[in-house]
């Protein structure tokens, strides 16, 4: 592979510059400032773009570097030759690398070639660029070179059969990465990470590992509370049984109580009652002597009253004188009086049918004359009706009988009816005719004979006349009446009123009576003189009897001292009874009392050995003031317990994510270490492989650096990874200890030295930027000659600025 | 006459070994809910009599709400007789608890208790295993033959009865002793097996699966005593809300993520597993040390198909040591180093290889 020419429209200090390269070596020899360095990096750049993209500092970004000084957008053009094929590569760089433009042209057919992509430098070289920075690109002052991957696997041969041992370093880096992660000694590493929070754990769970102790205690604690309220509850059963038992006891002491007291009641009543009947006894009567008494006064008061009645009063004497007067002359005034009422009776009788018989009269008379006005009119009409029927049907029956006459005269003329055909019919209207003609004379006659019956009807009737007769008797007996009883009471002294007779007749009736039981008292008044001593002595017997008992009082009084007496011996019976009722009554009480509660309990011993009610109850309420105490206790204690089970919860969560967190913590851990042996193995296959090519790179190594320093002044070693050791004092040691000047001849052999293991075949263009800057005069000769070999088998493009090592 | 038997409930369980802290919380009252239902389900199918026989709680730290809940449950349900036989989770805490024992609540203790069930020739007997009555709970054991005898018991069976400590029960020493069901509790799977010649025992494992240790199906078993004809039906009742599965799954052959996805997927079909269940994937088989492969890929695809999902990797990774012997690229020359390295084992130089080559082909590793 060679270059052919180059345009650089805009590149750095560069602009619209071209140039053309030879086979073999192009030495640039121009002073410092020309931009020898940045046509290197134009070649590089064209072939592999910019590198520190990402850098803010100027100079280690090239995009930002290499920015035209006047600006704009720059780029170029770079021809080259691989194989038989010359292509055109031609770049515009822009801001950023998505905006670059890539172009690349077959020079031959100036058609676009996809032979290579924008990565064309690593598809060409088969190296990336930092790979080719360290080989076939030596920048200025940057001899100094080791094998990357890339190298390694340029040098092996092996990029295109598997391209795996370029990907050792990314490899090695990400297990590196992973391995870091994973660290348990980094802070960053997830097995360090996981350590520090199992630690967090554990610390956590020690803080929590006496919850289970906790818990048991608390449960403890529970149970002696449990244990207190099972025994507080039996107590309290003990004393409800005690309670029970006391309140019986006081049951039958309150009964006994009332039983002794129904006992004394009793025991009061009955004297009670012997008191009562003591002094119904001793200070009163005996009730049948009160009884005698009292029938005894009776007696007398009876007595009294009899003699009483007997005696005409003084009144009364002057009032029989006075009916005396109206009434001696006559036998029997009572008859006489019931006379006069029953005649007066008769007489207002016939006056007031008087009054009727005198209007009947009248109507009798009216309706006597109107009937007589009637018949005689209905008389006319009857005669005409009937002397009219009579005529007609005289007239008609004399028509038939003459029509029959005619009929016979003109068939007995004719002779054309038979006789046995007409003897029948001719007989029947012959006997028709006569029976009408016979009826209607009938009529006639008796038309006549009802008008002279109603002529004779029309007479004064007896009736009436018998009537008048019995109104004037009438009167007349009334007229008598009125005179007699006028009569009877002139003589009484009394004035006649018809409005009054009745009355007058009646007092004077009562005035009869009255005179009949005067006059009968006036007969029995002279009849009573025992009757009065009697009386008097059964006075002196009740006045005694009264005296016994303190009470004397006038005879007027006694009836009410006995009536007195009586109700006194009455008041201390009813109080005797009313005691007995009492001591009935409460002897019924006893009894059923007996009969309801045994005697055994009524008269049993009241022990005192038990506790009183009042007592139990107050223990039995203040151990249910403690009960409720422990079961408050009781509910704190289960909330308690809740709260720690909940802890422990926590405590098992926790274990489990300890448990978890050292079950991911040896898995990482395992992980690790198989991270760790992979890496490890991994080195050494990559070692293994590099080993491989470590003496032909060795020899091309020693061959270069024998063209620079033809007599070896130093012996060199070089491991599997292509660094290159000095032995100095018998010691290897890194040529980093070796002057600069033989650490570029070192660096600039092993590029060659890599170029040649890593190209056998196509050889790339080797850009040289001033490498022998740092060598000696004698090593400058030395680096000419290399030059010159080289350019037997690599296009060179070399840049130097002295014209010594042109 | 039907009854339920039931054991292993396992009440307050933490639930954290599997999942995570809210998840278990989850689980924690889902427990709680199948306890619920469980009752509910014996009040709609006339189960008058529900048989714990042990572990009801999981920790003597019963929280407030567990315990509330039981005794409200036990306590709104005065028509279902529970027969609770306390297991080696089990302790009197729940018991001391209460201010009352229900009257529907029957206990056990270390000396045999037996119930007759009212109006029926069934006698529900059972004693609660410790050390101290362990030797003599066997001879104590009398039965009325003519009664239909159930037994309740929890510990760890032993056939050969070599053993002779607490919890364990020596089914030998219970043949011929006229019983006509075993009611067991303490292993967490279902099993029923012949006891002898007359009855049968079972366990009727847990109500719900905790973990990946108690996989498949779990619930209870319904009794059906037939007292004319004088059998015991036993069904098994899956009832457990969530199901847990181990999913074995060989990708042997498989080269990529995607291709391990899609046989896993296969798998998981085939298994027919419900959306609520709880799955644990292990891939198996030998890959190929350059295959490509990323766990956490793979159980992202599935995350979401189920409650939840774990993926192990458990497959081994297979080199081929001709496909290296005359490579001369990097990647060869590192094969051939690491496979000549001594002191170091197979699986381990397998697993190195895989990373350098993952390294080499630009793969990124997990970490």
């Amino acid at each position: 592979m060679r270059l052919l020419n180059c345009h650089i429209e805009n590149f750095g200090k560069l602009h619209d510059f071209s140039m053309d390269f030879s086979a073999g070596c192009n030495t640039i020899c121009q002073e410092n400032g020309f931009g020898k360095s940045t046509l290197a990096s134009f070649i590089r750049v064209m072939f592999y773009g910019f590198l520190g993209e990402s850098k803010r500092n100027n100079l280690e970004n090239e995009r930002k570097r290499y920015q035209p000084w006047q600006g704009g957008i720059y780029g170029g053009s770079l021809s080259f030759e691989v194989g038989e094929r010359q292509y055109c590569l031609r770049r515009v760089f822009h801001d950023k690398v998505q905006n670059d433009e890539f172009e690349l042209r077959n020079q031959k057919t100036n058609l676009i070639s996809t032979d290579y992509t924008e990565r064309i430098g690593e598809e060409l070289f088969g190296v990336n660029q930092e790979s080719f920075i360290r080989t076939v690109y030596i920048g200025q002052n940057d001899m100094v070179t080791s094998a990357t991957d890339d190298i390694n696997a340029k040098i092996g041969n092996l990029t295109d059969d598997t391209n795996d041992l370029n990907r050792f370093e990314e490899a090695d880096k990400k297990l590196t990465d992973y391995i870091n992660a994973l660290s348990p000694k980094r802070k960053t590493g997830a097995i360090y990470k996981f350590k520090e929070e199992a630690s967090a754990l554990h610390t956590q769970i020690r803080a929590l590992q006496g919850i289970e102790d906790s818990i048991t205690q608390q449960m403890e604690l529970m149970e002696q509370k449990r244990d207190e309220i099972a025994h507080l509850k039996e107590e309290q059963s003990a004393i409800s049984k005690k309670q029970e038992e006391a309140s019986k006891k006081k049951d039958i002491q309150a009964k006994k109580e009332i039983y002794e007291h129904l006992c004394q009641e009793l025991l009061m009543k009955e004297k009670e009652v012997t008191d009562c009947e003591k002094k119904l006894h001793d200070s009163l009567p005996d009730k049948n002597v009160l009884d005698e008494m009292s029938i005894k006064q009776k007696q007398s008061e009876e007595l009294y009253a009899k003699i009483q009645l007997t005696q005409l009063q003084e009144n009364e004497i002057l009032r029989i004188n006075e009916l005396k007067n109206l009434f001696q002359n006559e036998s029997d005034p009572k008859a006489i009086i019931s006379e006069m009422s029953a005649r007066w009776n008769e007489r207002n009788t016939k006056k007031s049918t008087l009054l009727m018989k005198k209007s009947t009269l009248a109507t009798l008379i009216s309706y006597k004359e109107a009937d007589k006005r009637r018949q005689t009119e209905a008389a006319r009409k009857r005669f005409w009706q009937r002397l009219i029927v009579g005529v007609i049907l005289l007239f008609a029956g004399i028509g038939i009988v003459g029509f029959y006459m005619a009929m016979k005269a003109s068939f007995s003329s004719s002779g054309t009816l038979s006789t046995t055909d007409t003897s029948f019919g001719n007989a029947g209207l012959l006997i028709t005719g006569v029976i009408i003609a016979v009826a209607g004379i009938i009529s006639t006659l008796l038309a006549f004979l009802q008008k002279s019956r109603n002529n004779q009807s029309v007479s004064m009737p007896e009736e009436l006349e018998n009537l008048e007769k019995e109104i004037r008797d009438d009167e007349e007996q009334i007229q008598n009446t009125d005179m007699t009883i006028k009569t009877y009471f002139t003589d009484k002294g009394l004035t006649f009123l018809e409005s009054d007779v009745q009355s007058e007749l009646q007092k004077l009736l009562s005035y009869v009576v009255e005179y009949e039981q005067l006059l009968e008292k006036e007969q029995k008044s002279s009849v009573h003189g025992a009757e009065l001593e009697n009386y008097d002595r059964m006075q002196e017997e009740i006045g005694a009897f009264l005296h016994q008992f303190e009470m004397d009082v006038t005879p007027a009084d006694y009836a009410k001292s006995i009536v007195d007496l009586k109700e006194k011996v009455s008041a201390k019976k009813g109080a005797v009874d009313a005691a007995k009722k009492n001591y009935t009554e409460c002897l019924q009480k006893k009894e059923q009392f007996e009969k309801e509660y045994p005697a055994a309990m009524l008269m049993s011993e009241t022990k005192d050995d038990l506790e009183s009610l009042e007592e139990l109850n107050r223990r039995f309420n203040q151990n249910a003031e403690t009960l409720e105490n422990l079961y408050q206790t009781a509910r704190d204690y289960e909330q308690r317990l809740e709260g720690l089970r909940e802890q422990n919860d926590s405590l098992n969560e926790l274990e489990k994510q300890l448990a978890n967190l050292n079950q991911t913590i040896s898995e990482q851990k395992l992980l690790y270490d198989r991270l760790k042996y992979t890496q490890d193995f991994l080195k050494q296959a990559k070692e293994s492989m590099t080993q491989k090519y470590v003496a032909p790179l060795k020899n091309s190594f020693l061959q270069y650096y024998e063209v620079v320093v033809p007599k070896r002044d130093k012996e060199y070693y070089m491991d599997a990874n292509a660094d290159i050791t000095v032995l100095e004092c018998g010691m290897q040691h890194e040529t980093t200890f070796l002057s600069a000047g033989y650490q570029d001849l070192i660096g600039l052999c092993l590029r060659f030295a890599f170029a040649d293991a890593m190209y056998p075949n196509e050889k790339p263009m080797l850009i040289l930027d001033d490498p022998l800057a740092n060598l000696d005069a004698e090593k400058i000769a030395g680096g000419k000659n290399l030059l010159q070999e080289l350019s037997k088998n690599y296009q060179v493009i070399y840049f130097t600025c002295h014209d010594t090592r042109r | 006459m039907k009854l339920l038997h039931c054991a292993d409930l396992h009440l307050d369980a933490k639930m954290t070994s599997t999942l995570d802290k809210e998840r278990a919380k989850e689980r924690k009252a889902e427990l709680l809910h199948t306890f619920q239902d469980m009752i509910s389900y014996a009040t709609n199918h006339d189960i008058c009599h529900i048989l714990i026989c042990g572990d009801l709680f999981d920790t003597k730290n019963i929280s407030a709400s567990a315990r509330n809940m039981v005794s409200s449950e036990i306590e709104k349900h005065p028509n279902i007789t529970f027969y609770y036989l306390r297991g080696n989770h089990d302790t009197d805490n729940f018991l001391s608890g209460l201010d009352v024992v229900p009257d529907n609540l029957k206990l056990f203790s270390h000396s045999w208790t037996s119930y007759v069930v009212e109006n029926s020739d069934i006698v529900i007997s059972g004693m609660e295993l410790a050390e101290d009555n362990a030797k003599s709970a066997y001879h104590t054991l009398v039965l009325d033959s003519d009664k239909m005898n159930i037994v309740m018991l929890h510990g760890q069976e032993s056939e050969t009865g070599a053993k002779d400590k607490a919890e364990v029960i020596h089914l030998r020493e219970l043949h011929n002793k006229g019983i006509d069901y075993l009611a067991l509790g303490h292993i967490h799977a279902y099993k029923r097996e012949k006891l002898d010649g007359r009855g049968v025992y079972c366990y009727s494992g847990c109500l719900e699966g905790r973990g990946f240790d108690e996989c498949g199906e779990h619930g209870f078993i319904v009794l059906d005593v037939d007292e004319e004809k004088k059998t015991i039906t036993d069904i098994f009742v899956p009832f457990a809300k969530r199901n847990l599965y181990t999913v074995y799954v060989d990708v042997t052959g498989c080269n990529s993520s995607v291709e391990m996805a899609e046989k896993i997927r296969q798998d998981l079909t085939n298994g027919q597993y419900r959306h609520e269940d709880l799955l644990k994937i292990v891939l198996t088989g030998a890959l190929d040390v350059a295959c490509e492969k990323n766990t956490n890929y793979l159980l992202s695809v599935f995350l979401g198909d189920y409650y939840f999902v774990k993926l192990y990797d458990e497959t081994t990774l297979r080199v081929d040591v001709e496909d290296f012997q005359y490579d001369e690229s990097l990647k060869g020359e590192f094969v051939r180093t690491v496979l000549s390295a001594d002191e170091m084992p197979q699986e381990e130089k397998a697993a190195v290889i895989r990373l350098g080559l993952q390294i080499l082909n630009n793969e990124e590793v997990s970490l």
